[in-house]
Formats: structure tokens, sequence, C-alpha cells
């Protein structure tokens, strides 16, 4: 009850916050501010007592851990205290703010401001609150320093050719690394913040003179509707603005590389990052993104088509394989060549359970071992493997309990799985939607599901852009970015819709030969 | 609402779909008995049909390399008859899909077909492209039984032997789908394929060579090897094989490998009687010399093309008037060119096809041609 209590009352404190005026004095307001921090171990509050000339009392108020302690002895502290206050700074404590302010703090960062709320809110985002005695107002320093993530290479996205920097947790960072990519007054950066608690910076980049306007605006509209105490990552954001809140396929991309989102953007994407986490979203999405990676656009473009057709190929087999063997095994024996058939019902016998147990078995032995993989520790990472393929796979089949050519088709399974890696969640649902209605319906009701997925994937919008964009199309500019990647000397246009506001990326072919 | 009626008219379509269907049924394949092949015998105890079936054995688990087999035989009236009885032996339900091949006995063969391969074409889970077989032993239960000295699938080997059938070219390779649309189709006579135990030091093994000539549905004799080759150039059906030929004395000398054969039969009213020209243009390899001489010394490579031609000419001739005087039996199909190319004359014949058949008049002209000799243009010449 007690604890209850106390909980409520720093709310009320909070909340009460925002009304109060600033008072004159030094001592009332860093009590206030002591109210509201209640609890609170890292607050520092720092009373400089200058007697150079006249006497005068400051104060300095920070969060301990997020400042930059040496920037506030040097920039702050020391040239406070050795300024000398005259009769004439006395009678004017504005004018002695002005003077501190222009004259004597030597930080770059620094505002004034006179609404408690906002001194609050810069304490708690690592900025230091000077205040001076006698002067119902003060000055907001940026002096945050903390440690950060060193740049690396991001690990969900590995290129063997192309940049090898990634995104950090640090916004500021991130937005340096897009910076550096585009020296362009076009790009603009636009700060929000969300999260009622949390206060979360978010940031929303894209190039004025490529995005839709529409696109943004709808963005924005979705982002002042978001109702949130807090986000942690980006995950969160693209679950509560996307489109198509129950379909299983992600709606709104998510990358680590600076220079995927900034090849994104300069199609007229619009990204946005928010601080905490290197995983920046990019919208509007649609289908064949799932299938591109970074480094397709570095290196030769047929070899980059050959491994895109490869993704595209093995995102089919991985929902396709373990419906299709069913439904060749339990109902359509006669489209299974003799020699293969005889193999599958010899390795069968003695099997005790139905096609669809052992499939469900194996598929569901697979998952664990994935999500063991992810989750362990990388030291013991490889007693997984071990169990995985020596215990599970081959014991299973000397034991009868699944047999060989189910193991086979898990395999397979799996690893074209792993070729998409931003597809893992859905084709895993995808795939067992399938199996299921495989077995209630035979290779007919295989047919059936897949009619079923690519009307459900024809349906979906990302931000107005229909998600199959380009997929359908027999316009060879449409589909030079799709399950091919055309060479760069020929994609001379952006992608329709999407970079519909400026869509030529450079001079046609034909424009070119004429010049 | 809206919902709902959305919801309900996609449950109702559902529903719907699900009855367009067809045929489909949910069965694990370790259960069900896979059959490869079928020979099918007049029982001689009481007359009625002895359907003996040859199943793949699966049970032999992985550590075999090669499927087993096993024999079943069972007697009845009809032929889904004792396909349903069977079950009661296997206790598994045969799954036809996978049939490769039909041996009939000649005694069945002779008392009409129909009986025997109605419920093959008709029953949903055969296949209508398996291989069919006229036994040339007493019953075709014993070829299907050769099983047991081969240590192979009989059915399944008939089957690849019928696929490379091409490159003898003395039997005929029939699907069961175009026997039957021989059968059916006016002046045309069906063929199959004869198949017998070739036994040698002791061991036996299936000979698949010989044709089965057929009169509507009934067997009315056979040709051998040579004949059946002969038939299959009037046909047009080489795409391979062998010509041999004796050299000037007599003696067995050279081979020709058929390279390609072309066969053009033109129905023509001479006369005013009607007159089948038979044309073949047959493209072959000097792929054997059997004297030391070599080819070019003896006689000129034209020589053998025009004996070779002669040859042809006579042994084709032969088969036709076989088939016209003994059997009366038009497996060429010359009713069905007279019906495309001489219409009218048809329409005044196709009443008494086979008595005009019997009494036609047939010219061959045959031209065989060496374009190579094979790998070597001289011959082995033994040396001191």
């Amino acid at each position: 009850m007690k604890n209850k209590e106390t909980v409520r009352n720093n709310e009320s404190a909070g909340n009460l916050s925002a009304n109060q005026p600033l008072s004159l004095s030094l001592d009332e307001t860093v009590v206030q501010f002591k109210r509201i921090f209640n609890n609170d171990g890292t607050l520092r509050v720092r009373i400089i007592e200058n007697n150079q000339g006249v006497p005068v009392r400051s104060g300095l108020i920070y969060v301990d851990g997020m400042v930059d302690r040496n920037l506030i002895q040097n920039g702050i502290v020391k040239p406070v205290m050795a300024y000398e206050c005259t009769e004439e700074d006395n009678v004017d404590p504005a004018g002695l703010m002005e003077t501190l302010r222009m004259e004597v703090i030597s930080i770059a960062d620094i505002m004034a401001s006179v609404e408690l709320d906002e001194l609050v809110g810069a304490v708690v985002s690592g900025k230091t609150v000077f205040l001076l005695d006698g002067y119902a107002g003060a000055l907001i320093i940026g002096a945050q320093g903390w440690e950060i993530r060193a740049i690396e290479e991001p690990t969900t996205e590995k290129a063997v050719r192309g940049p090898r920097e990634g995104f950090t947790e640090s916004l500021l960072v991130n937005l340096t690394l897009i910076r550096r990519k585009v020296r362009n007054s076009d790009l603009k950066f636009v700060f929000t913040e969300i999260g009622t608690r949390s206060k979360t910076q978010t940031c929303i980049c894209y190039m004025e003179s490529l995005a839709s306007p529409d696109i943004l605006k709808e963005l924005y509209d979705r982002l002042a509707r978001v109702e949130i105490d807090h986000i942690l990552d980006t995950g969160y954001l693209a679950e509560l603005i996307r489109d198509e809140p129950y379909s299983p396929f992600e709606m709104i991309g998510s990358t680590e590389r600076p220079d995927s989102l900034v090849s994104k953007m300069m199609e007229g994407r619009i990204g946005l990052l928010i601080e905490g986490t290197p995983f920046v979203l990019t919208l509007p999405y649609v289908f064949v993104e799932n299938f591109q990676a970074s480094e397709d656009y570095y290196i030769n473009y047929y070899f980059a088509s050959f491994n895109r057709l490869l993704r595209v190929l093995g995102a089919f087999m991985s929902i396709s394989i373990p419906a299709g063997y069913v439904a060749l095994v339990t109902y359509s024996q006669e489209m299974v060549p003799t020699l293969l058939l005889l193999s599958i019902a010899t390795a069968r016998q003695s099997v005790p359970f139905p096609t669809i147990v052992e499939a469900l078995i194996m598929l569901t032995i697979f998952e664990v071992l994935r999500e063991a993989g992810a989750r362990i520790p990388t030291s013991i990472g490889q007693a997984v493997s071990i169990v995985g393929a020596l215990v599970l796979g081959q014991a299973a089949v000397d034991a009868r309990i699944v047999s060989a050519p189910m193991v086979i088709v898990v395999g397979l399974t799996g690893i074209t799985t792993l070729l998409n890696p931003r597809l893992t969640g859905p084709l895993i649902i995808v795939r067992l939607a399938l199996l299921f209605i495989t077995f209630f319906l035979g290779i007919y009701g295989y047919f059936f599901g897949l009619l079923g997925l690519v009307i459900h994937l024809m349906s979906l919008r990302s931000f107005g852009v229909s998600y199959m964009l380009g997929v359908g199309s027999i316009r060879p500019q449409d589909i030079k970015d799709t399950a091919i990647r055309a060479p760069w000397w020929d994609m001379y246009l952006r992608p329709a819709i999407i970079g519909a506001r400026n869509m030529r990326r450079k001079p046609s072919k034909k424009t070119a030969k004429r010049s | 609402m809206r919902l709902l009626r959305r919801g309900m008219a996609s449950l109702l379509s559902l529903l719907l779909l699900l009855n367009l269907s067809g045929c489909w049924n949910y069965t694990e394949v370790d259960d069900m008995a896979i059959v490869a092949g079928v020979a099918i015998d007049k029982n001689e105890a009481d007359g009625k049909l002895l359907l003996t079936v040859e199943l793949v054995d699966t049970n032999g688990g992985m550590d075999k390399t090669q499927a087993g087999f096993k024999m079943i035989s069972l007697s009845g009236d009809t032929m889904f008859e004792i396909v349903r009885n069977i079950i009661s032996i296997t206790g598994k339900k045969l799954f036809w899909s996978h049939a490769k091949s039909i041996i009939l006995s000649r005694e069945v063969a002779r008392e009409g077909l129909i009986k025997a391969i109605d419920w093959y074409s008709r029953d949903t889970e055969t296949r209508s492209d398996v291989f069919i077989f006229v036994s040339g032993e007493k019953t075709a239960r014993e070829v299907l039984n050769l099983n047991s000295t081969t240590e192979t699938i009989m059915s399944f080997e008939l089957a690849q032997m019928m696929r490379d059938e091409k490159f003898i070219s003395t039997a005929p390779a029939v699907e069961i789908w175009d026997f039957i649309d021989k059968l059916e189709t006016k002046g045309n006579n069906a063929t199959a394929p004869m198949i017998s135990i070739h036994e040698e030091n002791n061991k036996q093994n299936e000979r698949v060579t010989g044709t089965a000539i057929f009169k509507k549905d009934r067997m009315v004799g056979s040709l051998n090897g040579d004949e059946s080759k002969s038939m299959l150039f009037v046909k047009n059906k080489i795409k391979g094989g062998v010509l041999d030929m004796d050299d000037k004395q007599g003696n067995p000398a050279y081979s020709l490998e058929i390279i390609s054969n072309q066969t053009k039969v033109k129905p023509r009213i001479v006369d005013g009687r009607l007159q089948m020209q038979i044309h073949t243009v047959t493209k072959t390899g000097l792929d054997e010399v059997m004297t030391p001489q070599g080819f070019g010394e003896g006689e000129s490579i034209q020589d053998i093309e025009q004996r070779a031609g002669e040859r042809l000419q006579t042994d084709i001739l032969a088969v036709i008037h076989k088939l016209q005087r003994e059997y009366d039996a038009d497996v060429f199909g010359f009713g069905e060119m007279v019906f495309e190319e001489q219409p009218k004359v048809w329409a005044k014949v196709k009443d008494h096809w086979l008595d005009t058949f019997a009494d036609l008049d047939v010219t061959v002209s045959s031209k065989v041609i060496i374009q190579s000799s094979a790998k070597t243009s001289r011959a082995i010449r033994p040396g001191d």
C-alpha cells in the first residue's frame, strides 16, 4: 500500500510541475527539482559561489552519467567562478544571465528557458541546467556525454562487398552516417517525440524533392495517432503504424545499413529512426524488397540477379516443400516417379506416424533448433548443431520415428528459409497453413492455398502503394529491380508510384545518346 | 452485417469448391500394395479369368538397395471382382497407378481382349500408358514368374525394355491407349509385342520379339522378329535397328545400322484399281564388315546399297503378303490412309475393307543410303 501511494505521489508531482512557475530563489528551484526527482540518486546539484566581485550564487543541475564532466568543469564551472561580478550585474540579474550566456560559458549548445517543465525535460535527456539566484529563468546547456557503442558492421545484413558500417543505438551518430552519404541540403531530418513516458526521440528523414508529400502526410498523421507509453525499438512503431495489421507479412521495411537506407531514400522512400536502436524503418515497403540485399547493387548484375532468383526460389520452396511432399505421398502417389515412390514407401515402412505428424514433428524440431541457436550464447552454440544433426536427425531415422525422406524434406525447407532472413516469420506461418490445408485436401488444397496466398499478397497496400508493385507488371521498366537486378546504366527511372514525384533517376539511354 | 455476409459467401464458395475437386483420397504410401504389373490367364480348371499381380515388396527396409516383389494369383469372373478380392490376401488396397505392363496369355488374346482390358482403361486409378504384351509361352503367368530367376521386378524391366525397343525394332511398343485406339479405328488393326522366355545355360530370361496380330479384339496370328521389323518399316515406326547383309556368295558379311528411316505410303488408283505405293528411304551407317578385304574391294558401296534396298523390298513385300493372305488383318492402317487420301474410294470399300485389303495391289520401292562407315574407313587387315 505504502509503495503504491509513493508512486502516485510521484506521478502527481510530475504532473504538477508543468504548471509551476520558476522561482526567483535558487534554493527554492533546487528544492523544486529535488522534489520532482524524488528517490532519484543520479540527480546532481552543484552550487557555485562566486566571490570575485559582488557575491553571486548560481547552480548547476544535471543527471550523473549522462553529461561530459570535463566539459562542465572547463566550460561552465571554471569560467563562471572566474567571472568578476560588478555592481551593475547585481542590480540586473537578467543582464547578468545574458552576459554569462554570451560571454562566459564556453559551450556551443546553449539556450534560455523559463519553464520548469522544459528544464526537467532537458535534465532527463542529459543536458545541464544553469540557474542564477535572483533570476526566474535558466539556461539549458548541451554538455551531454555518455558511452556509446562504436560503429560496427551490421550483423543482420552482412555483405561481402559494400560499406561495412552499420547504425548504432545513438540517433545523432546515425544521422551523421546518413548525412555523410548525402551531402545535400535536400536531405531533411524532422524530429518528433513518441512515447508518453519514455519520450523517445524520433527522426523522420527523407529527400524533400523525391519523397511523396502524400505519403509523408500520411506518416505524420499515423505517428500523431500513436498512443503508447514507451518505445524501445522501431519494431513497436512498425506495428503501430503499419497497414493490414493482421497480415503476417512485414508492411514496413527495416534496415541496419546506412547505405541501404540512403538508396531507399533516393528512390523516394522515407526513413524513420529512433534513439536507442540501430534498426531504421523504411516506408513504403513492397514485397520485392524482401528479396533485395544491399550487396545486390554493388556486385555484377548477372550474379546479383542470379542470387535474387535463388532467394525467390528459396522462398517458394520453403513454403512448398513440406506441403508438396505430404500432398504427393498421401494423396497423389501417381504423380511421384515410380522408383522414388518405391524408395519412399520402403523408408516409411514401420514408421508409426502418419506423414503429416512426421512432418510436424520434424518441422517443430527444426524451429526449436533455430530458436535455440538464436538465443543461446555462442560459446555453447555448437552443442545445438550436434544435438540437431546427430541426435535428432540420424537417431530419429534409425529409431524409425521419422523416415529418411522427411529429414531431407525438412532439411531443404530449413535451408531455403535461411536464404531470406527478412521473410523467416511469414514463411513459417504460410508453410504451416499450406501444410494443413494440403493434409485435408491434397494437392488440390495446396494450389488452393497458394491461390489464397497470392490473393492476400495482391490485396496488401503499404502507405497506399501496392505491396506487389512491379510483380505483376509486364512493363520492362517495372521489373528491372524485382526478381532480377538490371545494370545501373539501364535503371534510369525510379520505381513507379514511390518515386513518382521525380521519376527520372538519370537521363534515359536515348537522351544520353543524343547529347 | 456486411462482414457476416462476406464471411458467409466465402464459406459457401469454399464448401462448393470442395465438391469440385473430383477423385481423391487420403492414403499413406506404406498402406498400399503397389502393383508393378499384371498377367491375365484363363484358369484351366474352371475357365474363369486368372489374374496374377506382381506387387512391389517394400518391407525390406532401408538396408536393401532394391525393392523386392510378391506374386499373387486369384481367379474370378470379372477383373474388378478379382482386383478387390486380392485385398483379402494382401491386406492392403492395390495401387495401380504405377503398373507398367500387362501380359496376356495367348488363349485370352485369341478369345477376345475386351473383357480383359475394359476395366483397365475404365478405372480411375489405372493408367493408359501401360505396355501391353502377349505371352508367347503357354501362360502369361510364367513370364511374370520369371522374376524369381532374374531377381528383379519383371514388369519394370519389361517397361524399360520397351523404351529401348527402338534400337532393335523387332517388336512394336504398344501402350494400352494405342491398342484400344487401333481397335476402335476402322481400317486399322491392332498389334502387340510378343514376349517369350529365352533359355540359355539353364538361366531364363525374358525376350520381347515378334508381333501378335489382332483382328477386332481377337489375336489371329503372329509375326517373328524379322517380319516385325519389316512391318514397322511399312508403318514408318523404325527409329533404329540393324539391317544385316550377306555378301555376294551369300555369307553374312555386313551390318548396316539404321540411322533414320522415312516411309511414305500413297494410296493411288492405277487402271481403276486401288494400289498402295510404298516408298522407303533408309539412311544407314556401315557398322560392321566381316571380310578382311574391306568393303571397298569386293564390291562398291553402291552395290551394297542396292542389294540392301532390294532385300528390304522383298522382306516388306513378303510380310505384307503374309498379312494379306494368312491373317487378313490390316495392321498397317492402309484403310485409314485410303480414308484420308481417297475418301471417295473409301466410301465404296469401307464395308468390306478387309476383303479389299486381301486383294490389294502393293508396290514397294526401297532405297538404302550408306552415309558413313562409322569410326574407320578401312577394314581390319591381318599382318603377317
